[in-house]
């Protein structure tokens, strides 16, 4: 068992990412003033604050939260009523590695099956999780099937990770001796 | 340093191994994962000061 909120899904407030235009906001008597492209923005180099639509949503954590700034990971879920009927039959079948089949059986939170999008990981501070209510949980076989696919969607280099880890295996091997 | 000629053929398989062992395939996005994340964005955000009051005032 997983100790939350790992592999728990909860309802969170998550940001859709700001992108262009950007409507930035002037103040309570004063219109939104609208920057039409990034490098606009950039270019003025201050700090702003922009308008960014959120959505109160499920979320499936997929990471203990960060010790020093209080952060998960976490996947935007999918709702199976917004597939067809042949696709749902994939991603139970898990023929979509990319959409992760959370079984009905322990979501029972959810209002209908839904998929976890390996595609759509999002960082949340914990006081935008509202973890009073969990909707359900992976086990632990199934988050590690959630980490190999999103290392193998962002196609991360892992490769002197797992050297070092070997040389230092191989170290305390010899040194046992 | 001054590695052994054993030592230093470890090390190389050790390199050849793990290089083989940290070769991913890479995941593809399905049609499916492709069309569910051009769908997902904003649609229609309430931004009638009304609506927000009702909802959150």
């Amino acid at each position: 068992m997983l100790d939350a909120p790992l592999g728990r899904a909860y309802r969170a407030v998550a940001p859709f990412a700001p992108e262009p235009p950007y409507r930035l906001y002037a103040g309570a008597d004063h219109e939104p003033v609208s920057v039409p492209d990034t490098s606009s923005l950039v270019r003025v180099g201050q700090e702003v604050t922009a308008l960014v639509t959120v959505k109160p949503r499920p979320v499936l954590v997929i990471t203990e939260p960060s010790f020093r700034y209080n952060e998960v990971l976490a996947l935007r879920l999918w709702r199976f009523g917004k597939l067809a009927s042949e696709e749902q039959e994939a991603v139970r079948e898990g023929r979509t590695e990319d959409l992760f089949y959370l079984r009905p059986d322990s979501f029972k939170g959810l209002e209908e099956e839904n998929a976890a999008r390996i595609s759509s990981s999002l960082r949340l501070p914990l006081s935008a999780v509202d973890m009073s209510e969990p909707l359900g949980s992976v086990n632990e076989n199934e988050l590690r099937v959630i980490h190999e696919r999103l290392v193998r969607m962002h196609d991360l280099d892992l490769r002197n990770l797992i050297l070092g880890k070997a040389r230092d295996l191989i170290e305390d091997l010899r040194s046992d001796r | 340093m001054i590695l052994h000629p054993e030592d230093f053929r470890h090390l190389e398989a050790l390199d050849e191994l793990v290089s083989e062992a940290s070769r991913l395939d890479r995941l593809a996005p399905s049609d499916i994962g492709v069309r569910v994340h051009l769908e997902d964005r904003p649609s229609e955000p309430i931004e009638d000061a009304a609506t927000l009051n009702r909802l959150f005032g």
